[in-house]
């Protein structure tokens, strides 16, 4: 069944959802949000695309292989932790530091950022693939 | 400099199974980094053994919090043993699965999948936290759910089904005891909650032994105690024979390793926490037996074995005495390489004849002497024949239990290792001896057999250096029984 | 406010164990969440009770707030719990695809070839 209803809002809500996403992806790390929060919104929103259209649309949506996104994720997570290896410290250790930025002002930029952008990749890569294991078969 | 030794076994198969999804396609990549994985934390356990001999008990504190904040990786004596075994479990694996693993499933990631099984293995067994214990489970038996439904032919869906259920439904109750936990001590850190029961009130005693035993039935369904074990022979003869090994090989022996652990740390076994796993103990060796008896389907006989020789190693636990707990750790490490070499065994088995039942294969050692051979070796191993491995932890636990009376026990024990032999002389003559007229399918038998033997041969070398490795599971399971030297060295005391 | 977690967790586990009882996968699957969501009250329960106060200290409020640690733990163990029962459900679905029956016994020793 197609609903015009459901196809007209899906294209305006979408782009709104993956932009509050993203926004929960870069409060996360003082305030509620975060890497999976993010990656759940992202991902829900594009199940919204599957439901309204189908399997087909979600993979032009986003042509890349899910898989190599988890890859991708956990290698960021991963990445972050050997970094304070690397530097002698624990793994896992974060730090912080305070920026300008033209136009932003300044704000606080923190390695956690790293770690929380390779949750959100492995997240969104993770809940694809079940969603199109299971697309697929029907 | 920060020494990050004890980190290294949870951070190679981590960064193995991320460069290994990268490149996705390249499956030859993917196999050569299995083996070196595996033989690059065989080195750091070694490493990491030599520090904890001469330097005491490792603590690394992850991302700089201090324990009882932050999370902890505990390096003891125990651990070193237990990251031993899986290093080399998973090298022979390794080796097996190169030749073994069929295309497809190489494709939909097998070996990234093997790494993060280790990677939650090794972490359960560094982690000195309980919620991170809860944490380690899980990231292993998730790379589990998926190695065993891999392929979703129709019989593995039916196996995988039950595990992952029973293992959820487990799950949850882990994380009721932890809840629990945390209400009584406040804390989740094991050294911690250890010092926090010592100190307890006696009202809340009751609740604690409660929680320790719901711990218990928690490790008991991923160890397959009996009662809770029938979810095993449903579901190790389903996956590849190189992933059913691992499991028998290593995952029982997590369930293993964390009833040692929470009954040595955190709750010191008192007289009715050690009758109730000894009781559960001795019904695990029997009924576990026994059922193998009555099977023909050879892997299946084996998981009824697996039941049956985890019951041996808990039954040291409950002892609780030095030598108890020393056979208990002997008894581990003879298994782990005993029972994933019978698997790999019979994986052989299964391509040279294409069938899994027992009694419609036969006259394998006219064609193949050397694997029969190899074979016969493990079997009587298992069986508990001298000279070989199992003989030796049969005894150090007999010993045990004469030690302190248990003349029951030390029945129970006997009456097992009999059965076990006859179970095993069961399959060596329908399997091996007598004729067949039908020919073998055309398999390399020649390279299959590294794994083996390099698991039988580790055997061998437990079994020729029975005194200085006893002696060093000794020194062990002292380290063990003496928790305040676990406690001071997390907490700083 | 205790009694009342109680009460909730309470009947969380007894409506979940009568769907784990029941024979088709799918209910099983469901009892299952269900026991999970119990385990996280209970495990919020255990960190004391505070009604309306953030688990985050912040300049303005006051110095009162709930313990953030049983919050971390349930958000872990919430994450856990999504991938483990979308896996138990991609599972439940192969099968029923596979066996064309959603029971959990209805499957016939197939092992032994």
């Amino acid at each position: 069944m197609i609903s015009l209803i459901l196809h007209r809002v899906t294209r305006v809500i979408i782009h709104i959802l993956l932009i509050f996403s993203i926004f929960l992806l870069l409060k996360g790390h003082n305030e509620p949000g975060g890497g999976f929060i993010a990656g759940l919104m992202a991902s829900v929103s594009i199940v919204l695309v599957y439901l309204t259209y189908d399997i087909e649309t979600v993979k032009r949506f986003m042509p890349i292989s899910y898989p190599a996104m988890i890859a991708l994720g956990l290698f960021f997570a991963t990445g972050m932790g050997l970094g304070g290896v690397v530097l002698g410290y624990p793994f896992l250790t974060q730090t912080f530091d305070y920026f300008q930025i033209p136009l932003v002002g300044e704000i606080e930029l923190a390695t956690a950022l790293i770690f929380d952008i390779g949750v959100f990749l492995t997240v969104v890569g993770a809940t694809l693939l079940i969603i199109s294991s299971i697309g697929e078969g029907s | 400099m920060i020494n990050n030794l004890a980190v290294y076994p949870i951070l190679i198969p981590l960064v193995a199974a991320i460069i290994q999804l990268f490149f996705a396609k390249n499956t030859f990549v993917q196999r050569v980094l299995s083996v070196v994985s595996s033989a690059l934390i065989l080195i750091a356990v070694v490493f990491l053994y030599i520090d904890v001999r001469t330097n005491g008990i490792q603590v690394y504190w992850m991302s700089d919090w201090v324990a009882p904040f932050g999370i902890t990786i505990v390096a003891d004596l125990l651990a070193c043993f237990m990251l031993f075994l899986s290093a080399l479990a998973s090298l022979a694996m390794s080796a097996y699965a190169m030749v073994d693993i069929d295309a497809n499933r190489e494709k939909y990631f097998h070996f990234p999948l093997f790494q993060l099984l280790l990677m939650g293995i090794n972490g359960a067994f560094l982690t000195g936290d309980i919620f991170n214990l809860f944490v380690m489970y899980e990231v292993m038996l998730m790379a589990s759910y998926v190695l065993l439904a891999h392929g979703s032919e129709a019989r593995q869906l039916r196996g995988s089904l039950h595990y992952v259920m029973i293992n959820l439904f487990a799950s949850t109750f882990f994380l009721f005891g932890i809840g629990l936990i945390y209400g009584i001590t406040g804390t989740l850190n094991m050294a911690d909650i250890a010092v926090a029961v010592q100190n307890a009130d006696p009202d809340t005693q009751g609740l604690l032994t409660a929680v320790s035993m719901m711990l218990f039935v928690v490790f008991g369904v991923k160890t397959a105690l009996v009662p809770l074990f029938f979810w095993m022979p449903d579901a190790y003869p389903q996956p590849p024979v190189a992933t059913a090994a691992m499991f028998a090989a290593i995952m029982t022996k997590v369930g293993v390793y964390s009833i040692t652990r929470t009954f040595t740390l955190m709750f010191p076994g008192d007289e009715f926490t050690l009758t109730v796993i000894k009781i559960v103990a001795v019904a695990s060796m029997l009924i576990g037996v026994l059922g193998a008896i009555a099977q023909t389907n050879f892997r299946r006989l084996l998981a009824f074995h697996s039941v049956s020789q985890v019951g041996f190693m808990v039954l040291g636990v409950g002892f609780f005495s030095p030598m108890g707990l020393a056979g208990s750790i002997y008894f581990v490490m003879h298994h782990s390489m005993i029972k994933s070499s019978l698997f790999l065994c019979s994986g052989i088995a299964e391509r040279l004849t294409g069938n899994r039942d027992i009694k419609k294969m036969g006259g394998i050692i006219e064609k193949h002497p050397f694997y029969s051979a190899l074979f016969l070796i493990a079997a009587f191993s298992l069986a508990g024949l001298p000279p070989f491995s199992g003989f030796f932890g049969k005894l150090i636990l007999l010993f045990a239990g004469a030690e302190l009376n248990e003349y029951i026990f030390l029945a129970a024990i006997l009456v097992g290792g009999f059965l076990t032999l006859f179970s095993m002389v069961k399959i060596w003559q329908m399997a091996y001896w007598g004729k067949r007229e039908p020919e073998f399918n055309k398999v390399k038998v020649g390279s299959f057999i590294w794994g083996i033997i390099i698991l039988v041969g580790m055997s061998m070398v437990l079994a020729i250096f029975v005194q200085p490795v006893y002696d060093m599971v000794l020194e062990a399971a002292e380290q063990l029984l003496d928790p305040s030297q676990y406690i001071n060295a997390v907490l700083r005391k | 406010m205790i009694g009342l977690l109680a009460i909730i967790i309470g009947f969380l586990v007894g409506t979940g164990t009568y769907l784990i009882l029941k024979k088709t996968a799918f209910k099983v699957a469901l009892g299952l969440v269900l026991y999970g969501q119990a385990a996280n009250l209970l495990i919020i329960t255990m960190g004391g009770v505070k009604l309306g106060e953030p688990p985050i200290i912040l300049r303005e409020a006051g110095i009162s707030y709930s313990d953030p640690l049983v919050q971390a733990l349930i958000l872990t163990a919430i994450v856990i719990g999504f991938g483990v029962t979308s896996y138990l459900l991609v599972l439940v679905y192969r099968a029923y695809q596979a066996h064309d029956s959603d029971s959990v016994d209805l499957f016939e020793e197939v092992d032994d070839k």
